[in-house]
């Protein structure tokens, strides 16, 4: 069993996540990925631990951030393997279910991505 | 004559006085029902508009949110075919933000009539904004994808006719569902017959 280490976005982030590039304003996809989540999924893939991100509390989760966040792990590692980083990473927003159709789209991101660096 | 009804009011006397009234008997049998069937009409006539106003209000809820919804699919049908089909220009920028604004509504009107119109998957919409918005979105070197148009209006078309199919479902079956009701309520309300028809 995995130990887990919850993180809730809207605390540790921003309530409000913006848009993709660093240059379209604050609180991007970019500056998640490269300033919070590739870190701490770094530090989670060494230990063996799992990363749990909530999204409860965020005003919206625009596309192209969750584009730019988790398709962009693999861009950013292409190394890194789509079962250890699914193992490592739970997206979830127990308390606000209308986030649920973009959550599996940050999941699907990180699929699409992956599959499209290993063709 | 009058004082002596009212006398025999007063003392409660059994039925079989000289006047054929009787006080007790009025209060034994005809009160009780008569109190109780005027507090049901009073709550009644209370309770049934609300409820009726209510199941209406609800209706049209449902009936405006999936509108909305297949009205802001079209749209989404419009700007991203036409984004996705030409190279990067000085539109983009406000392209790419009415996507994202419509791809963010989409869910949230899917949302609002998801739990009461039912099965319309959520995986149309996860679906929908995965092509939509693609690893390419918003990058100033991408390259015109026309087909990407043609995918996104499939998908939404889906979605839309779902949204529809749905809406006309939970109006059938809540409709039937109401005189369902009424007609249990209404059995149950009629005495049993003594033929046993």
């Amino acid at each position: 069993m995995r130990s887990e280490h919850h993180v809730n976005v809207a605390e540790a982030f921003s309530r409000h996540p913006g848009g993709r590039y660093r240059k379209d304003g604050p609180w991007s996809g970019e500056e998640f990925r490269d300033a919070f989540l590739l870190p701490e999924l770094e530090k989670h893939l060494r230990d063996g631990t799992t990363l749990v991100l909530d999204f409860d509390g965020v005003s919206g989760t625009p596309t192209s951030f969750l584009e730019e966040a988790f398709g962009g792990i693999f861009r950013a590692h292409p190394e890194w393997k789509l079962e250890d980083v699914e193992a490592a990473l739970v997206i979830e927003a127990p308390s606000t279910p209308g986030l649920s159709a973009f959550l599996e789209l940050a999941r699907q991101y990180m699929v699409r991505a992956f599959s499209r660096l290993s063709t | 004559m009058a004082d002596w009804v009212l006398i025999h009011i007063a003392v409660g006397e059994g039925s079989g006085g000289p006047s054929g009234i009787s006080w007790s008997w009025f209060l034994d049998k005809i009160a009780p029902p008569l109190v109780a069937g005027l507090a049901i009409a009073i709550v009644g006539s209370y309770l049934l508009p609300r409820a009726n106003e209510r199941y209406k209000g609800q209706r049209e809820n449902i009936d405006q949110t999936v509108d909305d919804l297949r009205e802001q699919l079209l749209a989404l049908q419009t700007v991203a075919a036409t984004y996705w089909a030409a190279p990067p220009g000085p539109l983009s920028p406000i392209q790419e933000a009415e996507i994202e604004y419509r791809l963010q509504d989409i869910n949230s009107l899917y949302q609002a009539c998801a739990p009461e119109v039912g099965d319309i998957s959520s995986n149309l919409v996860t679906q929908l904004a995965l092509e939509t918005v693609t690893a390419d979105f918003g990058v100033p070197t991408r390259s015109p994808e026309p087909d990407r148009g043609r995918i996104i209006a499939v998908l939404a078309a889906k979605l839309a006719s779902s949204a529809a199919l749905e809406r006309r479902r939970y109006f059938h079956e809540s409709s039937l569902r109401r005189g369902w009701n009424m007609l249990k309520s209404k059995m149950k309300k009629r005495p049993p017959s003594k033929t046993g028809r």
